[in-house]
Order: C-alpha cells, then structure tokens, then sequence
C-alpha cells in the first residue's frame, strides 16, 4: 500500500495508507487536482489541523477505512441520533474542545463520516435539557436581560399553544 | 449563576489545549448540529440559551427550509395566512414535525375505546376542556358526558341522560361550559357541564317544522345556530329569549352543516351549495357551489381557509380572502364520502363512510401521514381538539391521543 505524508499545522508529518487518507474529500481533491503521484516524497501541508487533532482524526479513519461510502447528500432522511456505534462513542468520549477541533478539523478536511457523528454527538448533549441545563452543559453566559428572556419565552410559547 | 462551576467538571485531556466553545463554530456547522434536534428543542430550549442562538434560530429562511424537508414537493401553507405573523413560520415547524411525529410514531399515541353505554349510532361527538372530555349523542336519544383518563384520574367515568331528547341527537357545540344539543324531535337543549355530568337548564323549542340537523357556536359573540330539514337557518344569543334573532332561509334543501366564525356563518346543504352568511350585514353573501354531483357534507372554517368535504370523497379549499371562491379541490384516497374534515396546526384530519380517517398534511396537495381504521363500522361523526381525536360510529367511540405531551410546553 502506497503511502502519504500529511503535515500538521504545528510540524509534525504523518504517514498514512493513502486511501485512509483520501476518505478526506478534501486530501483527495488535492491529490487529483495537482496530479500528485503517489510514489513522490510529496508532504500534504494541512495548516488548520494540528498534531493532536490529525492524530485522532487518522485513527479514526483507519477504523473506518472499510466502511461504505457515505450515501449522497439526502436533506430528508431520517435525522436519527441513536445510531452512533459504540467505538465512536468511546472514540468521542473526549473534552468539548477537543469535540469541537474535531469536527472543524472534520469539516475542513471533508470527512462526511466524522462531521455527522461528531455533530451527533453535540445534538446528543443538547437533547431533552432545559435551556439552564443547556448553558451549564456548554458555559454558555446567559446574555438576556430578565425582560428580553420572558419576551422570548412568552413569545416561544404561545407558539406552542396556537 | 453556575457558570463558573462547569470547569471542574470538565474532563482535561491532554491532547489539546482548545477553549473553543459551542458559541465559536462556525453557523454552518451549528446548523448542522441542529438539523439532528427536533424543532420544538430548537424553539424551547436552544433559542433561550443566549442572544447568539436565538438570532441563528429566529431565521425564517431556517424554519422554511426545515417544512421543505419535512413535505418536499408541495406548497406550505396552503393559502397564504393573512396577517403578517413573525412567528409563523417557526410556530408552523413545531407544529407540522410534532403532528408528523405523533402520527408516524409507532408507539407516541393511546387508543381508548368507550362503549358498551349508547346501544344504537353515535351521530354526534363534541370535546371539551382539552379534549378530557367527551360528550356524545346518539340515536337513543341518549346523551353521555365521558370523563377520560389522565393522571391523577386512571379510569374513565361516565354519566348518561337516558331521554337527552325525543328522537336522535343529531349535532352538538358548546359555549364555554354550555353544550347545546340538536334533535329531530325540532329542539335544541341547553346543558351545563358540571363536575357530575351535563344539567338540562333550557329547551328552545322551534318553531320550523322538520328535523335540526346541525348546531354550531360562535363562543366569541355567545350565538349558537341551527340547520334544519327544511332549509331554515336560526340563529339565538343565549343571554336574551327563546326567540332566534335571525331566521334565514338559504338553500333550497335540507341544511346539513354549518360552521360558524365572528364574521361568518357557513351552511352545507344537500342543494349542494355552501351558503354565506355576513354576520356584521345580517345578510347571505353568495353561495357556492361545490360541485355537480355531489354535495357538501362537512366543514371546518379558519379564518384565512376553509375546506369543505364532499359526498364523492373531493376535498375543496375555499379562499375567504376571495369572497370564499373555490381556489382548490384534491381527490383524496377515500372510498366513500367524507363527512368529518379537522385541521390543526400542522395537521388535517378527514374522515370518511369508508370507515376510515386519514392524517394528511396541510400541505398543498396534502400528503398521507396515516390512516385510522373505525373499530365500529361506518364513522357517524369525529372531533378533534387539543391533539385529541374522537371517532364515533354504532354504539361506540375511539379516542386517540398522545401518550405525553411536549416537554417545555
């Protein structure tokens, strides 16, 4: 298996199988666009992924390296958030930050796979809590003032009553 | 207030030293996140959490987006609502996903079945107070008040007014705590709904000769009116006499419906017109001609649309914008005509001879959601109030109705 050097933001190149590397749109856009032969020293430069994220995200698509294709973009299918596997669940089971550098990382590199799930998972903590629970959850600051929030509340549920 | 309490419990790792915040994704991606969150969570809990979320969120492009996703490839709403509403379009997404949710969802609602009471056709079926209660007419000329069951209540009660009337009950509506029944024995009766049933305080006594077919209320104005056999339209303010304070006559047959708004009065006939009545002119403004071969059998007016069942199974959309000119008219899936029609936010609900009721979409065309089957044969009358469906036919009544309601509501 040809291999390709990818190079994090802060320096640090890794060696990847290059069809792990292309379930990156992304890398794989790359590849094709500039003709890149796979036998060339050629490092990939990705400035907006750094050593620890790329880490991750590497591991996480040699996991799924043989998993099919993500289907075509389809806006109507179900949006169901109980089906993220248990490997993924436990790959995700890292600090918010991280969460959050993953999916940037996800979506700048174009892996549709890592994007759902990742976002999945933050759906997944917002479910079914309060909008106090929702900010605790998150350290979000509450910036409504006492009025503006009892107009939006009162304005919210009478939507829900008509 | 607990904000600062959140880092200890963080879990630090050391893989990064991020302090990216949900706050800081970029908008395309926090809408991605919110395309897996059900409409009501977004409205009730995400638009409340800071200005940022709600401003996001309070985006009508957002909410069209999502009805599109839900009904691809028909026109949402069917008519054009006639005030401009802010909230409309974010109010229609709770309503349509929640209504789609509910019907679609193997398990999200509870059936309940009461019979075993009214021993003959139950022609008319009314709710009240949320839907936890049932009041039902039938040709017995019994008249029962169901108290369902809720949380604090397990079991459902009943009590039963064995002679309501003199002959079949045909129709009920009510204004505030009063349900007005009408018979052809040519009266309608006044009930109070009391903690132990339905009290009879006054009987009006018509002075039409042929059956009362129909009754409907006008809670706003505190007027009830009744259709006739032959083709009277009366109209009574509760607070005066027994006299009506108009009597009309628009059709040239039996009147077999009516709808009643503050503006207007609505009458189905088997001339197959639907007549209309100015309330503010005291006078008929036109009628309207369904159809050719068959005639109007049920109604349900709102104030920017009102859609009218027919005999062949046809539902038409009447525009009141338009001086209630026919504007559409869809062939639904029914066998036989329809004679219940419903519509809530987010939802229609027609019922049919064919034994059936179906969910559709108020959407343009309307898309099937679900069909109910009668469990006693052919469907004499349904209402529908506060998500609570009630279909009645020989000796019994089905009621369906979600098994919770919405969390933040």
């Amino acid at each position: 298996m040809p291999n390709i050097k990818l190079q994090s933001s802060d320096g640090e190149v890794f060696e990847v199988d290059v069809d792990i590397a292309k379930c990156s749109v992304t890398i794989k856009t790359m590849l094709e666009d500039l003709g890149m032969d796979e036998d060339e020293e050629e490092v990939v430069p990705l400035p907006n992924v750094n050593s620890a994220i790329l880490r991750k995200v590497i591991q996480w698509a040699t996991y799924h390296k043989d998993d099919p294709p993500p289907p075509e973009d389809d806006e109507n299918k179900d949006k169901r958030t109980d089906d993220i596997s248990s490997w993924d669940a436990d790959f995700l089971k890292v600090d918010q930050g991280t969460l959050y550098e993953l999916i940037l990382a996800a979506n700048y590199l174009d892996i549709k796979g890592l994007l759902e799930v990742t976002c999945k998972t933050v759906a997944n903590m917002i479910k079914g809590k309060t909008p106090e629970e929702v900010r605790k959850t998150f350290n979000i600051k509450n910036d409504f003032s006492p009025s503006e929030e009892e107009q939006v509340r009162k304005e919210n549920e009478w939507c829900e009553e008509k | 207030m607990c904000d600062e309490k959140q880092s200890a419990t963080e879990i630090e790792t050391d893989q990064t030293n991020s302090h990216l915040s949900l706050t800081d994704l970029p908008i395309e991606i926090f809408l991605y996140i919110c395309s897996f969150l059900d409409a009501s969570t977004l409205v009730h809990s995400l638009s409340l959490v800071c200005k940022q979320f709600y401003q996001i969120l309070n985006d009508n492009s957002l909410w069209k987006a999502r009805i599109g996703q839900i009904w691809p490839d028909t026109g949402y709403p069917i008519l054009p609502p006639a005030e401009d509403d802010e909230l409309f379009w974010k109010l229609s997404c709770v309503a349509l996903e929640k209504q789609t949710s509910l019907w679609k969802g193997e398990s999200s609602m509870e059936t309940l079945s009461l019979n075993n009471v009214q021993y003959s056709t139950i022609d008319s079926l009314l709710l009240m107070q949320d839907g936890n209660i049932c009041i039902s007419g039938a040709r017995d000329r019994s008249l029962v008040c169901w108290k369902l069951s809720t949380e604090e209540n397990y079991s459902e009660n009943y009590t039963c007014i064995d002679f309501a009337h003199d002959g079949w009950i045909w129709d009920l509506a009510a204004i505030d705590n009063t349900v007005y029944s009408c018979s052809w024995d040519q009266s309608v009766k006044a009930w109070t709904l009391t903690s132990t049933g339905l009290v009879h305080f006054k009987t009006y006594e018509m002075i039409v000769s042929g059956a009362l077919l129909c009754v409907a209320s006008c809670p706003e104005l505190a007027l009830f009116a009744t259709g006739s056999f032959c083709k009277t339209i009366l109209v009574f303010d509760p607070r005066l006499n027994y006299q009506p304070i108009i009597k009309y006559r628009p059709h040239k047959r039996a009147v077999i419906r009516l709808a009643m708004s503050s503006n207007f009065i609505l009458s189905a006939s088997e001339d197959r017109t639907v007549s209309i009545w100015d309330q503010r002119a005291s006078r008929t403004m036109k009628n309207v001609t369904i159809s050719q071969e068959s005639f109007p059998m049920s109604m349900c007016m709102q104030q920017d649309i009102v859609y009218v069942g027919d005999g062949n199974a046809k539902l038409h959309v009447l525009d009141p914008k338009k001086d209630f000119k026919p504007v559409k008219c869809y062939t639904t899936e029914h066998k036989k005509g329809i004679n219940g029609v419903h519509v809530a936010p987010g939802c229609l609900i027609t019922s049919s001879m064919d034994q059936t009721v179906r969910i559709s979409s108020p959407t343009d065309p309307p898309q099937h959601v679900t069909t109910l089957k009668s469990s006693y044969g052919e469907i004499a009358s349904t209402d529908y109030l506060n998500n609570v469906l009630a279909v009645s036919g020989t000796e019994g009544i089905e009621i369906w109705r979600p098994k919770s309601q919405i969390q933040y509501a």
